[in-house]
């Protein structure tokens, strides 16, 4: 039996026994920069329940395995990436096989000028100074276990660099692929999106399974966002019912820039999505919003941070979730209001659907403002399908199951209008369906 | 087609309709008038399946069946409406898609092949102009934002869409003006046929200027105290419901 400090020991080990061969292994800062997260996480360990940011979370069952962190070639062809592309979305594509960049899969394509797309590993190779100020000792979190891991392995992901006034001409789809064959590996992306002034893109993340094998992906993306940038982000998470799914994405804004994020997040036993958004410049804006889906037991944990760190700032957060079966659901969403951020707007909702008697939603709002002309408010929920809509659709002729799926299908809607790409919430509304049909009878009517 | 028999039905502790008989034929256009309390939209939701109603004695056959044994939608695809006099609103839930499926399904059950998007969409405008409902509603969430005049011509409009064979209106007229009044009064009066019946669920006579009906009912305390024809509705507008408490009194 492996106790959580063996686990840990191991990782460091197998960190340890691959460093050599990592991209920019001989580039002192990166050398040091991976040591020093390896060491953060040797002391760290894996967080437990004792810490508030982890109350409600316990990643037990992923500490007790261990999820193979050195990369083997694995064969992935076309065919296999071909139902996950999105039909009508002309894109820039990006491939990580268990983190790992595949070019013969991915298809970036002309890119307009002033706009800088390539993988993270060949840009550590080709320009590590310029990457420093983000990854190096200023970038890091470094009382974050997980962050630790992903920073002590720094190894490939997307880097995406646009200058000031550029346009990236289309969305990027990154497809991150979880496959183990005969073993349960770990895919650790690393992902870093620098928008300078005025500049604009839409970046789609997309995470599978390609098989029932139970996988760790441990993904860490930065985003800084200078004045006037716009980030059009989605991110759907669908891996296997057996798969752990750790995320951070960390924003940092300046002023008038503008971060939209959309999340589904509908796979994987347990699934943390943490989004921290530091509003560092007047004018600036933020709009997250997600929608998890859980059943079974699947776990899934939305936490959210956003910091107005000066005036003028808007924040705006609309979380639902949809629970069934014995999944749990959580909802953690933090706001920080600075004491000179002074005419802040943040708003935050949460709401829950319980579709069964022993699902389970946790929503915690906190609010820490320290400003005294601010607008905040924050509101959450947790119900169930209401009788009357249900009566109603039912007194029309529908079946109960089809009447419970289309309203569970309208509480989903406004997170899916409120996507600018339509090419991409048809898909995704088309992933809801199919799931509500394998429970509600929706797909023999619609 | 309807019959009613003894029904007695009570919400928790409280008994709420005391023996109603009714009887209803093809063709017929039956009004239920009756002060507030009285147990009219306690009938009408019993008669659509409403759960939350114990059903303590008594029997309600349509079409020679058992009704009460049935699920709203069982009751549905058998050709019952019922409009409401609060229609609900369900965000997310497109008007157009939900009226598709609601057809589509009564059709499937009863051995029909289901309507394309074509023939439907077709279909469902010709209803809309018919009840004066503007067509930018048909693609608008289910009643969501809508006035209380065009969640009733919503009613009236579904109810033109699906055909049915009785059609149970719980006071439709509640809140309308008019010009309103009107149209869901044609909209009805469209629907007439020797085939089908009407129970129109009214506190006020008015409606009955435009639905002229066969029969007149008044409820009063759970029970039906008194049946007549159109001139009943005349009575009750001229001496108001205390004239009935009078008449029993004595």
């Amino acid at each position: 039996m492996n106790t959580a400090a063996d686990m840990v020991a191991r990782y460091c080990a197998e960190l340890a026994s691959i460093a050599p061969t990592l991209p920019a292994a001989e580039v002192p800062w990166i050398q040091q920069t991976r040591n020093k997260a390896r060491d953060d996480f040797a002391r760290l360990g894996f967080p437990t329940r004792l810490q508030e940011a982890w109350h409600y979370t316990n990643v037990g069952a992923l500490q007790r395995r261990f999820f193979a962190l050195e990369s083997t070639d694995f064969s992935v062809g076309q065919s296999t990436i071909e139902p996950l592309l999105y039909p009508g979305l002309d894109c820039h594509r990006l491939v990580f096989v268990n983190g790992v960049h595949a070019p013969e899969l991915s298809a970036i394509g002309a890119l307009p000028k002033g706009v800088e797309l390539e993988n993270l590993a060949t840009a550590l190779t080709r320009t590590p100074e310029q990457l420093e100020p983000f990854l190096g000792a200023r970038g890091q979190q470094t009382e974050h276990a997980f962050n630790a891991l992903n920073t002590a392995l720094l190894r490939d992901g997307v880097c995406l660099r646009l200058a000031p006034n550029t346009r990236l001409d289309k969305p990027l789809h990154l497809l991150f692929l979880s496959t183990g064959e005969a073993r349960e590996n770990c895919a650790q992306p690393r992902n870093l999106i620098l928008a300078a002034a005025g500049s604009q893109a839409v970046v789609l993340e997309s995470y599978h399974s390609l098989d029932e094998a139970a996988c760790l992906t441990n993904s860490c993306s930065e985003v800084i966002l200078e004045a006037d940038a716009k980030l059009q982000h989605y991110k759907l998470q669908e891996e296997n019912h057996q798969s752990y799914h750790i995320s951070s994405l960390q924003v940092q804004q300046a002023r008038d820039s503008h971060f939209e994020s959309h999340l589904l997040s509908l796979g994987a036993t347990l699934a943390r999505h943490e989004l921290n958004v530091d509003l560092n410049g007047e004018g600036a804006r933020c709009d997250l919003n997600g929608l998890y889906l859980g059943n079974d037991r699947q776990h899934v944990d939305c936490h959210t941070e956003i910091r107005h760190m000066q005036a003028g700032a808007d924040s705006r957060q609309n979380y639902k979730g949809i629970l069934d079966g014995r999944a749990r659901g959580v909802f953690n969403g933090r706001v920080y209001v600075h004491p000179q951020a002074q005419q802040s707007n943040a708003e935050q909702s949460n709401h829950n659907l319980l579709l069964s008697a022993n699902a389970e939603a946790d929503t915690k709002p906190e609010l820490e403002i320290y400003a005294d002309d601010v607008r905040c408010s924050h509101g959450a929920t947790v119900g169930q399908l209401d009788d009357d809509m249900l009566f109603y659709l039912r007194s029309r002729g529908l079946p109960e199951d089809t009447a419970r799926g289309l309203l569970i299908l309208g509480f989903a809607r406004n997170l899916l209008e409120q996507m600018p790409l339509k090419t991409i919430s048809a898909r995704l509304e088309q992933k809801l369906i199919d799931i509500l049909s394998q429970s509600h009878g929706l797909k023999s009517l619609i | 087609m309807l019959e009613i028999s003894n029904l007695h039905v009570s919400i928790g502790d409280q008994t709420i309709l005391k023996g109603i008989d009714l009887t209803v034929k093809p063709g017929e256009v039956h009004a239920i008038m009756g002060p507030n309390g009285s147990g009219k939209s306690t009938l009408s939701h019993v008669l659509a399946g409403r759960e939350g109603y114990e059903v303590i004695e008594g029997s309600v056959r349509y079409e020679g069946k058992d009704l009460l044994g049935l699920s709203p939608e069982a009751r549905a695809h058998a050709g019952i409406f019922l409009g409401f006099q609060y229609p609900v609103e369900i965000p997310g839930v497109n008007n157009m898609y939900f009226l598709k499926a609601a057809i589509n399904a009564r059709r499937k059950a009863n051995g029909l092949k289901e309507l394309d998007a074509f023939d439907f969409i077709q279909m469902a405008k010709k209803k809309a102009g018919l009840v004066g409902l503007d067509e930018s509603l048909l693609q608008r969430a289910v009643n969501e934002g809508f006035s209380g005049g065009e969640k009733k011509r919503n009613e009236i409009f579904q109810m033109a869409v699906l055909e049915p064979q009785l059609a149970i209106l719980d006071e439709t007229d509640s809140g309308l003006d008019i010009d309103a009044l009107r149209i869901v009064a044609e909209g009805v009066n469209a629907l007439r046929d020797p085939e089908r019946a009407v129970i129109l669920v009214t506190h006020y006579q008015r409606l009955l200027d435009y639905i002229v009906p066969d029969y007149v009912h008044v409820l009063s305390d759970g029970r039906i105290v008194r049946s007549g024809g159109r001139e009943l509705a005349l009575t009750l507008e001229e001496k108001g419901y205390g004239w009935l408490k009078e008449a029993a009194a004595t």
